[in-house]
């Protein structure tokens, strides 16, 4: 059997997603943190058919800004010890986070940041968006003193725009004729698409240029590229922590917290964790969902049934490092999935 | 391991169908959209105040600019639109809001898309003067006939905090425009077609308030039909869903 660390990398070569795996020392003057670290920072490439949908999921973050332990917090600011001037770090127009990384209880939940207010302190405080519905806990009541936490910028349309090789498509006028973003929203996938300047990125919902939407950790896309075919370089740091991971009730399309591939069952469908029988987790695999059901076979897991093989495909992997999937539940589940590998 | 796995076909085609020579094809599809032809389509709302994707800008002095509106989507409980009914037509309506698109070269273009999944439910639903989502889930039958309301005010927001819509009390100018093409498809959360309507030659306006005309290259149509000229307009309706059946 293989160790944690071991069955990552053993994921990664499988599926060829972290084709550069480097110890880097995040640059001092970018950090102002008590406890220093090292983050694990590679690439992926995932390629994008001419034709039809691929799904992708981003499981590579952007570098830390700020990381350190919270030493108070009054409503939603937070203080991190040791930390100035945290708003010079950031960007006005751009989507932020914060993420604790401590082991204990509220470990992995993320916030948002309110970038104005903490731009306007520019010390050592973060002021957190108690109004955002990517927050995983109550940024007002979520006790977050003692705890470690890391700062980082969001991964945006913007940024994936950027992160494509090849020749991009861009129109002004409908997602059919342009490079788009699909993201699942209520009852069904709704598009953004690269406006014809190459930059924008348009939506059905409003006039609004949307390049700097989040596709939030754990969140899933499927990306429709148009013209020639293109190759998605998505480069990052390794999450040196673990993942919370929100599944809602109803269809859900959401992205690993890892460069690795996944079984079903470490996706965190299992009947012991909260799953229902009838629970599904559904791939996309270029013409249409594969779909996976959860079944009840006696065990405290339960069997994952394809529909084709005879046996359970509990220990299949399904998932790439790189893939976004969906999941069907019937009832809400909170998975903090711990980090497989040691530092 | 056996890599293969149940597929769930998606994109089931209804069938090409043609409509009063409009080329409009029908699809199983997840998102209807509805756009103003790029260039094609101009709007007078009362006065010949004019929308034009060759030329609106919102934030031009231009009147409508950023007043105008529109809501797509379907009349419920058989209800048809004249003008004296016209403070009703938002409580008998259940759609999506649209928009005047303000950037790129699309700019001053009319747009709406209507998401639908699992039994025809719709993202962000709009309906009677409430704002967006909030009477709670809706649906669109499959089949229904797809009307846009189009008028020239942004709303005007009542003491309860929501939207009043009654163009006759406000003094509004409004139109309801349809297009024998504009049928709710069937939809499923999983599916990914998207479906896109065209407020173009084949749409009709069928009642509206003040001096209305649609424009379309020279083509005008009289935006206020007698209710006998409504009435053959809906016979011609099921008319064509009649052979639509004997083709299927």
């Amino acid at each position: 059997m293989l160790s944690e660390e071991g069955e990552i990398k053993k994921n990664m070569k499988k599926t060829n997603l972290l084709a550069v795996l480097t110890l880097a020392a995040t640059p001092a003057f970018l950090h102002a943190q008590t406890t220093s670290y090292s983050e694990i920072v590679g690439y992926q490439n995932t390629d994008l058919p001419s034709t039809g949908y691929k799904g992708v999921g981003i499981s590579l973050l952007n570098p830390s800004l700020v990381s350190g332990s919270v030493s108070a917090k009054s409503s939603a600011v937070i203080t991190v010890s040791g930390a100035s001037t945290i708003g010079s770090l950031l960007q006005t127009g751009q989507p932020y986070y914060v993420e604790v990384t401590s082991t204990n209880s509220p470990s992995g939940n993320r916030f948002d940041v309110d970038v104005v207010a903490t731009k306007v302190s520019n010390n050592g405080t973060i002021t957190l968006d108690p109004n955002s519905v990517r927050n995983t806990a109550s940024a007002a009541s979520t006790d977050l003193v003692g705890s470690t936490i890391v700062l980082r910028k969001h991964v945006t349309l913007d940024q994936i725009r950027a992160s494509i090789t090849g020749t991009l498509v861009g129109n002004d006028d409908s997602p059919t004729y342009a490079d788009a973003v699909y993201v699942f929203r209520g009852a069904g996938f709704v598009p953004y698409w690269l406006g014809a300047d190459l930059q924008s990125w348009w939506s059905n919902d409003d006039p609004d240029d949307h390049r700097f939407d989040v596709i939030a950790p754990g969140q899933g896309i499927l990306f429709r590229k148009r013209g020639s075919q293109g190759t998605l370089v998505s480069t990052g740091v390794v999450r040196n922590n673990d993942f919370l991971s929100v599944l809602g009730v109803g269809y859900q399309l959401n992205a690993p917290g890892y460069p690795k591939g996944y079984t079903p069952v470490q996706l965190g469908g299992a009947l012991n964790n909260g799953w229902n029988v009838n629970s599904q987790i559904l791939v996309y695999s270029g013409t249409g969902f594969t779909i996976n059901t959860l079944t009840s076979d006696g065990t405290s897991v339960g069997a994952w049934d394809n529909g084709v093989d005879p046996d359970p495909v509990n220990d299949v992997v399904l998932v790439g490092g790189d893939n976004s999937f969906m999941t069907k539940l019937s009832s809400p589940v909170v998975d903090l999935e711990t980090k497989p590998f040691s530092n | 391991m056996n890599p293969v796995q149940q597929t769930k076909s998606l994109a089931a085609l209804c069938g090409m169908f043609v409509l009063l020579g409009g080329g409009l094809s029908r699809v199983h599809a997840t998102t209807v959209a509805l756009a103003e032809s790029t260039g094609t389509v101009e709007i007078y709302l009362a006065g010949g105040t004019q929308v034009s994707a060759t030329y609106v800008v919102p934030s031009t002095s231009l009147a409508i600019g950023n007043n105008m509106a529109m809501r797509f989507g379907t009349f419920t409980g058989g209800f048809t639109p004249t003008i004296s009914n016209a403070s009703s037509w938002f409580n008998n309506f259940v759609g999506v809001n649209g928009f005047l698109t303000v950037g790129g070269t699309s700019a001053g273009r009319l747009s709406a898309s209507i998401t639908a999944g699992d039994g025809q439910a719709i993202n962000a639903p709009v309906s009677a003067n409430s704002g967006v989502g909030a009477d709670g889930s809706k649906s669109i039958v499959l089949n229904a006939q797809m009307y846009a309301i189009i008028w020239n005010s942004t709303f005007v927001s009542n003491t309860s905090g929501g939207n009043t819509f009654n163009p006759t009390a406000t003094g509004l100018q409004a139109v309801v425009v349809t297009n024998p093409g504009w049928i709710m498809p069937s939809s499923a959360s999983l599916d990914l077609t998207a479906f896109n309507y065209a407020l173009s030659s084949g749409t009709v306006a069928l009642s509206g308030l003040g001096s209305v005309d649609l424009v379309n290259k020279g083509l005008t149509m009289a935006v206020i039909p007698e209710p006998s000229t409504l009435t053959l307009f809906l016979l011609g309706l099921s008319s064509v869903f009649a052979v639509r059946r004997r083709c299927s």
